[in-house]
């Protein structure tokens, strides 16, 4: 039991890690803060489903007239649609909404 | 005769089931038109408040999204509650009571609370939907209901009008026609009894001894038809006046009556060639004569009716009733009950009305007479008439 939650608890921070290392970094480094561009996405596209997906398609091939942090030019991001799927869904969970209201 | 008019009136129940059943139809048709026309009226009216309330809710969520959170307090009002959801219909927040939500519906009632759902233009906290629920006091619903018992009752009671209207409508040809029926029969009878009568007073001052014999045979015959007829007129009169007439109890002294009734018929038993006997013992009878003398006719007329040529009649008086036994084709020992029945005949071949004994029988009634029937079919058949000291 106690080693189950250790395992997942080990996963999670490498996530957790993997979502640090490979996008925050960059953005906190460009001063793009995520967070606001996590809500952003939510005024425009309200569900998680539709949230991801915009956020992929714009992520993989950016599309000027989908672009909703419009402070600077469409940056085509390097990385793969597999790794995008899992970092999207930590992504979406650490600002999720759901959970947080009082 | 009552009975001539069964089967009309089992289609004027016919008729009336199916005008109730159409009335009910009718009617729950109509209440649930009007009540839920009256919910609609209800939740529009209650439109523009649900309207405001949403504006309330947005304008908070709105606050909440643009300070990204830091501000996540949700609004609570006393007089609503309220939900936000994304386009997936994930709930995002809720403090309704009833979290099943119709989406399909912007405005609707569920229970007793009203529900409506707003979608704002932005979604802020990725909330699609914001719905509203308020509690419903339910005056309109008491209303409604109090209006569908009233003027329901008075659809119910004016329909029952017209169906009692119709109904009448529906039974009047039948009754008039029943109706000249009657009275034609009545006046017939009427009109029959001076003719017949004459014919009879007639026949009976002919001197019969000093005629031919072949004439003396017609006159005869004459007779038995008139008296034939006479007997008839008499049941009918009784059967059509018999409530009308009271009766006068007398003594009656049988022997004597039963006498002259034999001495009536006695053409028609010698034209069969029936024998008859009499065997007398002191005999009375506290009754209406009139009516008793039906009585004996019957009896009498049925015991020639029915017996064989050259059969037998036996009368026998005795202290507390009389029987008369004819030596005729009998009756089934099962059948006698029968027999009484109006319009019934002892046997289809034989003609008559059939009347006879049903008279035998409402007479009997009247004045507490014991009727007994012995029998043994093809060989005599004896009516007993019974009655305490
Ligand atoms: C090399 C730096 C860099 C990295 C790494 C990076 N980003 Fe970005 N990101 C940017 C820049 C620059 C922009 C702004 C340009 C734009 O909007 O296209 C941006 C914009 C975005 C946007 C907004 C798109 C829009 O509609 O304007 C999202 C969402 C985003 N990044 C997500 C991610 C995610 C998720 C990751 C991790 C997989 C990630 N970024 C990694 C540089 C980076």
């Amino acid at each position: 039991m106690a080693r189950v939650i250790v395992i997942l608890l080990f996963a999670f921070l490498c996530n957790a890690q993997d979502f640090q290392k490979e996008c925050m970094a960059c953005h906190q480094r460009k001063g793009i803060d995520l967070k606001k561009i996590y809500f952003d996405y939510l005024l425009e596209y309200s569900s998680k489903r539709a949230t991801i997906k915009a956020m992929q398609e714009y992520l993989l091939s950016p599309d000027p007239s989908k672009q909703l942090y419009i402070d600077a030019k469409p940056y085509k991001h390097k990385v793969d649609k597999k790794s995008l799927d899992k970092l999207l869904e930590i992504y979406w969970n650490r600002y999720t909404v759901i959970g947080k209201i009082r | 005769m009552d009975t001539n008019l069964t089967s009309e009136k089992s289609s004027l129940y016919k008729f009336l089931s199916l005008y109730i059943f159409l009335t009910i139809i009718i009617f729950l048709l109509a209440s649930t038109m009007y009540y839920k026309f009256e919910k609609e009226v209800m939740l529009y009216s209650k439109l523009p408040k649900l309207q405001e309330y949403s504006k309330d809710v947005i304008r908070r969520i709105r606050a909440m999204h643009n300070s990204l959170l830091e501000d996540n307090y949700y609004p609570r009002y006393s007089n609503f509650k309220s939900a936000i959801y994304d386009a997936d219909y994930v709930k995002i927040f809720s403090l309704l009571r009833n979290e099943k939500i119709d989406f399909q519906n912007y405005l609707y009632k569920r229970d007793r609370y009203i529900y409506f759902i707003k979608e704002p233009s932005l979604y802020y906290l990725g909330a699609k939907y914001v719905v509203i629920e308020v509690l419903d006091d339910e005056k309109w619903l008491t209303r409604v209901y109090k209006n569908i018992l009233i003027y329901g009752g008075i659809f119910i009671v004016f329909m029952a009008i017209i169906g009692y209207f119709l109904g009448k409508q529906f039974l009047r040809p039948m009754k008039e026609s029943f109706m000249l029926l009657n009275n034609f029969i009545k006046d017939t009878t009427h009109e029959l009894n001076t003719p017949v009568s004459t014919i009879l007073t007639n026949i009976e001052t002919i001197d019969k001894e000093s005629l031919p014999a072949k004439l003396q045979k017609k006159i005869e015959r004459i007779e038995i038809a008139a008296r034939t007829i006479s007997v008839i007129y008499k049941d009918l009169a009784y059967l059509l006046l018999q409530d009308k007439i009271p009766s006068t109890i007398e003594k009656i002294d049988m022997n004597e009556l039963i006498g002259q009734r034999v001495d009536y018929f006695k053409t028609m038993a010698e034209a069969k060639k029936i024998k008859i006997s009499f065997s007398k013992s002191p005999c009375f009878l506290q009754a209406d004569k009139q009516k008793i003398s039906r009585l004996v006719d019957n009896i009498l007329s049925n015991a020639i009716k029915y017996n064989k040529i050259g059969g037998t009649i036996k009368i026998k008086t005795f202290k507390n009733g009389f029987y008369i036994e004819d030596s005729g084709i009998g009756i089934e020992q099962s059948k006698i009950d029968e027999i009484f029945e109006r319009y019934r005949r002892l046997s289809s071949s034989e003609g008559g009305f059939g009347i006879g004994l049903n008279i035998v029988l409402a007479i009997a009634k009247e004045f507490n007479l014991q009727i007994k029937v012995d029998s043994k079919i093809n060989q005599y058949t004896r009516i007993s008439i019974l009655w305490q000291e």
